[in-house]
C-alpha cells in the first residue's frame, strides 16, 4: 500500500484526541507519529519528517501551538500543517493562517470522515 | 486693594460723555443768542443798552466753547477717569457763570429778564449733576444775583450809558424783592427737578448693578451647563476636569487654576488638570501642604498674601509665578475629599462670596465626574474579569466533551459495531453535540453582551460575509427539498464580521430548520432610505405564536412546536442574535403565525 509511507505528525497535550487521530488515521493505512508538547513536536519532525503536520493550538502554554508551527516554518518544512482549534479559541487567541503558513484549521470536534477526506486530498 | 468682582459699567460716565457734546453745541446756540439778542434789544427795540460789552460777552462765550470743543474730542476717546469728566464739566459751568454775570449786568441788572437764564444752570446740574450741585448752582446764583442788586446800590452800576431800569419807581425795596423772586423761583425749580431725578437715577442705579448680576448669573449658568453636559455626555474625565480648569480661571478673571487628586495612598495630590500655570510651577511636588492639608479636610481657604502665609509650602516660586493670591475648595466625597480645585489671581484679592460659591459647585461637579470615571473603570475591570472567566471556563467544559465525541467517533475504527451498538454510539455523540452548542452559545451571548463600544465597527459586504453560511443552509435545504430563494445585491453594514455571520447563520438555520421538507425559505436584502439595511428572512416553517413571540428572545426558551419537531436546539439562539443586533445599532422585528411561517426582519446601520 502506498499510503503506509505516509507518515502523520498528531501534536496535542490531550491524549484522548491523540488517540482519536490515531485509530482513525492507523485503520486508514497511515503511519501515525504521536507527540504530547510542542518539544516533542519538534523533536518528533526531525526525526521522522512528516509528510503531514496536525497540531493543537491551546497546549499548555497558550502560544505553544502557534510557536512549534513558527519553528517548523523556520527549520524550512515543506509538508501541509493544520492547526485543531475550539471553537471560541480565536477569540483570544488570533491565528493568522496566512502568516503562519497553514495549510488550515480544524475546529475541535472534527468528525473521522472530514478528517479522511483532507488526509486523502493531500497525500494523494 | 478690594478689587471688584466684575465691572460695572458705569452709566454717569456714558451719560456724560453723551452730555459733554451736547453741552458744548448749546454753548454755541447761546453765544449765537446773546449776539442777535443785542442787535435786537439796540437795533430793532431800541433799548438803551450798551451793545458793546454784550456782544463781547457772546464772543468769549463762543471762544472758550472753541477751546472746550477741542478738548472734549481726546477727552472722548481715552478711557479717562469719572473725576477728571467731573472736573472738566465744573470748568465749563463756571465759566458760564461768569458769562452769565456778565451779561446780566451789562443787561440791566437784577431786573433785566436775563437773569432768568440762570435757571438753566440750575436744572442741568439737577439732570446731570448730583442734587448737592444742584442746590450748589442755585446758591452761586443767589450770590450772584445779590452781586448784581449790590453792584446797583453802590452806583458801580452801567458806566457806560445809565441804567433804563432805574426810571422804573420802587427804590431799592424793589431790588431785595427781585432778587428774592429770582432766587426762590430758582429753588423751587431746583427742588421740582431734583425730586424727579433723584429717584430716577437711584433706580438707574440699581438696575444697572442688577443687570450685572444678571449677565454674570448667566455666565455662571453657561458655564455649569457646559460641564454638566460634558459629564452627562463623555467618561473622558480629563475633558470634563479641563473644562473646569479653564472656565473657572477665566468666568473669574483670575489667572490660573488647577485640578490636583489625592493619590491612591492618600500620601499626595497628583496634577489632574490645570489652567495658566508654568510646568516649572507644577513641578514642585506632590507633597501635602498645611494648606491642602486644611482643605483635605473639607474647608474652603482664602489666601490673601501667599508671600506671608505660613500655610504656604512655596512662597518664592508662587510669587515667581506671578501669584498673589489664591482660593483652595475640596472636591467633596463622602469620606475624605477626592482632592481640590483651586484659582490664583495675580493680584491681592479677597475671594467674594459669590466665587466662593461658583468654584463651589463647579468642584461639586468635577467629583460626580471623578466618581463616574472610578466607578467606570471598576465595571469595566469586573467586566474584564466575567470575559476572561467565561473564556476559561468555555474551554475547560469543551475539551473533555470534544475529545469524548472523537473517541465516540473513533469506535467505529476500532473494531465492527453491531447495529445498537452504533445506535447508541450515535445517540450519545447527538447528545455531546447539544451540550457543545450550549456552551458556545452561553460563550457567545457573553462576548455579545459586552459593549460595541469596545469594539470597532468595520465595512461587512454581506455578499462575502453570508457566503458560507448562505452554502450551509443551501445544503440543508437541498436535503430536505427546501426551495431556497437568495435575493442579495451587493449591500454593506457597519459591524464585525462574525457578528454579522452569527446573526445570518443563526437565522437562515433555524428557517432551514424548521420548515418542513418541501417547503420555502426566502432571504431578501435591500437598502433603505434612513442609512438601513433591511434582511428579510422568511419561510413557511411551524410558526411561533403570539404567546411565544415575546418569550423566544428570552433565551433557554424553546416553542412546543421546536421542540416537537425533532430538530436539536439551545433556546438560545435569537437571544444571541437580537444582542448581537442591538450592539450594532440595529433591531430584529419578528412577524410570525403558528403552523403558517416566520418572517424575521434584520436592520443594521448600512456601510
Amino acid at each position: 500500500m502506498p499510503n503506509a509511507k505516509r507518515v502523520i505528525l498528531c501534536v496535542d497535550d490531550d491524549p484522548d484526541i491523540l488517540e482519536f487521530l490515531r485509530i482513525v488515521i492507523e485503520a486508514n493505512n497511515y503511519t501515525v507519529c504521536q507527540a504530547t508538547s510542542a518539544e516533542e513536536g519538534l523533536q518528533a519532525y526531525r526525526e521522522t519528517s512528516p509528510d503531514l503536520i496536525i497540531c493543537d493550538l491551546m497546549m499548555e502554554e497558550v502560544d505553544a501551538g502557534t510557536n512549534l508551527v513558527k519553528e517548523l516554518k523556520a527549520l524550512g518544512n515543506k509538508a501541509p500543517v493544520y492547526m485543531l482549534s475550539s471553537t471560541g479559541d480565536h477569540l483570544h487567541n488570533t491565528v493568522d493562517a496566512g502568516e503562519l503558513g497553514l495549510s488550515g484549521i480544524l475546529q475541535k470536534p472534527f468528525d473521522s470522515e472530514s478528517l479522511l477526506a483532507l488526509l486523502r486530498a493531500k497525500l494523494a | 486693594m478690594d478689587a471688584p468682582q466684575i465691572r460695572v459699567p458705569i452709566p454717569l460716565e456714558r451719560e456724560l460723555q453723551e452730555h459733554l457734546a451736547w453741552f458744548i453745541r448749546l454753548r454755541w446756540l447761546a453765544a449765537l443768542a446773546i449776539i442777535a439778542g443785542t442787535w435786537a434789544a439796540t437795533e430793532l427795540a431800541q433799548l438803551p443798552l450798551v451793545p458793546l460789552p454784550l456782544y463781547l460777552t457772546g464772543i468769549a462765550v463762543a471762544g472758550y466753547n472753541l477751546l472746550f470743543a477741542l478738548a472734549a474730542r481726546p477727552l472722548q476717546s481715552w478711557h479717562v477717569a469719572l473725576s477728571v469728566y467731573y472736573r472738566f464739566v465744573y470748568t465749563q459751568i463756571g465759566l458760564d457763570w461768569i458769562a452769565l454775570l456778565a451779561l446780566a449786568y451789562h443787561a440791566g441788572g437784577i431786573r433785566s429778564p436775563v437773569v432768568l437764564v440762570f435757571a438753566f444752570h440750575v436744572l442741568i446740574g439737577a439732570i446731570l449733576l448730583s442734587r448737592r450741585a444742584c442746590f450748589l448752582q442755585v446758591a452761586i446764583a443767589a450770590i450772584f444775583s445779590g452781586l448784581l442788586v449790590w453792584f446797583e446800590l453802590h452806583s458801580l452800576h452801567y458806566p457806560v450809558g445809565g441804567n433804563f431800569y432805574s426810571a422804573l419807581p420802587g427804590g431799592p425795596s424793589l431790588l431785595y424783592a427781585s432778587w428774592l423772586a429770582l432766587n426762590l423761583f430758582l429753588l423751587a425749580t431746583a427742588l421740582l427737578s431734583t425730586a424727579i431725578t433723584t429717584p430716577l437715577r437711584h433706580k438707574e442705579e440699581a438696575l444697572v448693578i442688577s443687570a450685572g448680576e444678571f449677565e454674570r448669573s448667566c455666565r455662571e449658568l453657561e458655564v455649569l451647563y457646559q460641564v454638566g453636559q460634558a459629564l452627562g455626555s463623555t467618561l473622558d474625565l480629563k475633558r470634563v476636569l479641563n473644562l473646569i480648569v479653564e472656565n473657572s480661571a477665566k468666568l473669574l478673571h483670575h489667572t490660573a487654576s488647577s485640578i490636583r487628586l489625592l493619590n491612591p495612598e492618600r500620601s499626595g495630590l497628583e496634577i489632574a488638570s490645570t489652567y495658566g500655570l508654568s510646568a516649572a510651577y507644577l513641578d514642585k511636588g506632590t507633597d501635602l501642604s498645611p494648606l491642602d492639608t486644611q482643605v483635605l479636610q473639607g474647608q474652603t481657604v482664602q489666601i490673601f498674601d501667599v508671600s506671608a502665609d505660613a500655610r504656604i509650602q512655596y512662597p518664592q516660586e508662587a510669587q515667581r509665578e506671578g501669584i498673589r493670591s489664591m482660593l483652595s475648595v475640596p472636591l467633596p466625597a463622602s469620606g475624605r475629599p477626592l482632592g481640590l480645585l483651586r484659582i490664583y489671581s495675580g493680584q491681592p484679592h479677597h475671594f467674594s462670596e459669590w466665587e466662593e460659591r461658583f468654584l463651589k459647585n463647579l468642584a461639586n461637579l468635577g467629583a460626580i465626574a471623578i466618581r463616574n470615571a472610578r466607578a467606570h473603570a471598576d465595571l469595566q475591570a469586573l467586566s474584564d474579569e466575567h470575559i476572561a472567566f467565561a473564556r476559561l471556563t468555555h474551554h475547560q467544559l469543551r475539551a473533555p466533551l470534544a475529545a469524548a465525541q472523537s473517541l465516540l467517533d473513533a469506535l467505529q475504527y476500532a473494531g465492527p459495531l453491531g447495529e445498537k451498538q452504533r445506535e447508541l454510539v450515535a445517540r450519545g455523540q447527538r447528545r455531546m453535540h447539544e451540550s457543545l452548542h450550549m456552551i458556545n452559545d452561553l460563550l457567545t451571548l457573553a462576548a455579545a453582551q459586552r459593549p460595541a463600544s469596545t469594539r470597532e465597527g468595520e465595512r461587512v459586504a454581506l455578499l462575502s460575509a453570508l457566503q458560507a453560511p448562505l452554502e450551509t443552509a443551501r445544503q440543508k435545504a437541498d436535503g430536505k427539498k427546501i426551495d431556497l430563494h437568495v435575493d442579495l445585491p451587493p449591500l454593506s453594514v457597519l459591524a464585525q464580521e462574525d457578528d454579522v455571520r452569527h446573526i445570518f447563520a443563526n437565522l437562515l438555520d433555524n428557517a432551514v430548520k424548521y420548515t418542513p421538507t418541501g417547503g420555502r425559505v426566502h432571504f431578501a436584502a435591500q437598502q433603505m432610505g434612513d442609512g438601513f439595511i433591511r434582511a428579510e428572512i422568511r419561510d413557511s416553517g411551524i410558526g411561533i405564536s403570539a404567546r411565544d413571540q415575546e418569550r423566544v428572545f428570552q433565551g433557554f426558551y424553546r416553542t412546543q412546536a421546536a421542540k416537537a419537531s425533532g430538530e436539536t436546539g439551545t433556546g438560545m439562539g435569537l437571544s444571541i442574535v437580537q444582542t448581537l443586533i442591538e450592539r450594532w445599532g440595529g433591531r430584529l422585528e419578528l412577524e410570525s403565525a403558528a403552523a403558517v411561517g416566520s418572517c424575521f426582519r434584520i436592520y443594521l446601520p448600512s456601510a
